[in-house]
């Protein structure tokens, strides 16, 4: 990839590639399969990035959806202490702030650490169903930046790295059981790992699809 | 000296990627999308905005108490810092050091780094733009590693409900807490990273 002379940049729209993270303009590479190209400015990645294949993704997404219902079904953690025992899972936790006005936290808190990836993995299962169907899904075209914007939000293994902390916070003094829910949002984290590896964007590109 | 696409009024369309020219097109012919160039100051403004108020948040999150537990002996109010100490204390130093860099670390760096970017962009500067980039890529991926005290605080409340024994209770701290990373992260997102680049292109 060279620079571009100025002037002759209108004239080649077709053959040129603009860096999304720094605005470079350049003639684009032309790729052998497996090769990727660098932005020659700021270095980023740019054209050919490896990404998982759409069966891949499918596939996680779907175990991912079975892997979140888990996670809302059973119990992350059980504790008990003098008799009394106590659960939580993905769902309940965000009810820990349902008292007035701290219910901001609670849907915040439920946001990001359930509806976000739940959205997430049945927007994209349903999107690549129809990909490999080869056909464009019903709301494509708002489902797709959906999907995009999302992506920040997903909080999963920030949620699992608490139930970390909280066995060791709380476990000293109260007996705590590993539950499902736990294995699940584990195994969730990972599969989602592979889910963003994915480029979205790409789809755009299958002009044949009908 | 490379061109922006910008200066030529090429522009690369958000949502798919499309290579457009805005001479010719207002919307991306593949997506539909409205096509825009971007705009280092409006961006970096709207960051800074996101960024004050932020740093206005993290004032309650850090002096108010974020938890309350009682048992037999009475009840105590927590702080983050307090959170942190106990941890210390007990010998948790691993966990202490966990919960210092996600709560007062990472949000503290996050503020140092945002604010260093949209200064240097308000003020047109065209150094080091690799590093300034590779700090805009660090601040996006540690944002979220702040919202592990909200969820630590969430669980062992839900937990902690064992009636007279012991009972853990939200406080108004984490409540402020979590608005901070959410907005800090708004501002990060704000911010076009496409900035730093744009002042090397004026000769």
């Amino acid at each position: 990839m060279g620079s571009l002379p100025r002037n002759d940049a209108r004239a080649h729209l077709r053959d040129v590639t603009v860096c999304p993270h720094c605005d470079g303009l350049f003639k684009a590479a032309q790729l052998k399969s497996g090769e990727f190209a660098r932005c020659p400015d700021c270095l980023e990645p740019i054209q050919g990035r490896r990404t998982p294949s759409p069966q891949l993704v499918l596939s996680c997404a779907l175990s991912g959806l079975i892997l979140l219902l888990i996670g809302v079904a059973s119990p992350v953690l059980t504790a008990s202490f003098g008799g009394l025992t106590t659960e939580v899972n993905l769902l309940s936790a965000p009810d820990a702030f349902a008292n007035d006005w701290f219910v901001i936290a609670a849907w915040a808190l439920a946001l990001v650490s359930l509806a976000v990836p739940l959205v997430q993995v049945l927007v994209l299962s349903w999107i690549l169903a129809f990909i490999l169907a080869e056909r464009r899904a019903p709301g494509f075209s708002w489902l797709l930046p959906l999907l995009q914007a999302l992506r920040p939000w997903a909080m999963v293994e920030v949620f699992f790295l608490g139930t970390l902390v909280v066995i060791a916070k709380v476990g000293g003094w109260v007996s705590i059981l590993l539950g499902p829910g736990l294995w699940s949002l584990a195994a969730f984290s990972a599969l989602l790992a592979t889910v963003h590896r994915f480029d979205s964007a790409s789809l755009w590109a299958q002009q044949d699809l009908r | 000296m490379i061109a922006r696409a910008s200066q030529l009024g090429i522009a690369r369309c958000r949502v798919c990627g499309q290579i457009e020219d805005m001479a010719a097109v207002a919307r991306c012919s593949r997506c539909g999308r409205r096509l825009r160039l971007p705009n280092p100051r409006t961006s970096a403004e709207r960051s800074l905005a996101w960024l004050i108020a932020a740093v206005i948040l993290y004032i309650p999150a850090n002096v108010l108490p974020v938890m309350y537990v009682s048992g037999i002996g009475g009840g105590a109010e927590s702080t983050i810092y307090g959170g942190i100490l106990e941890f210390w204390r007990s010998g948790s130093l691993g966990l202490a050091l966990l919960i210092f860099g996600a709560s007062v670390a990472v949000p503290i760096t996050k503020f140092v780094a945002l604010g260093l970017l949209i200064t240097t962009t308000l003020l047109n500067s065209s150094g080091a733009p690799a590093q300034r980039a590779r700090l805009y890529r660090f601040v996006e991926f540690i944002g979220y590693w702040s919202m592990l005290d909200v969820v630590v605080v969430a669980l062992t409340c839900r937990l902690v409900r064992f009636g007279s024994l012991a009972v853990a209770e939200p406080r108004p701290g984490i409540v402020f807490f979590c608005a901070v990373v959410i907005v800090t992260m708004i501002s990060a997102f704000s911010f076009d990273e496409r900035s730093i680049w744009a002042a090397r292109s004026h000769p």
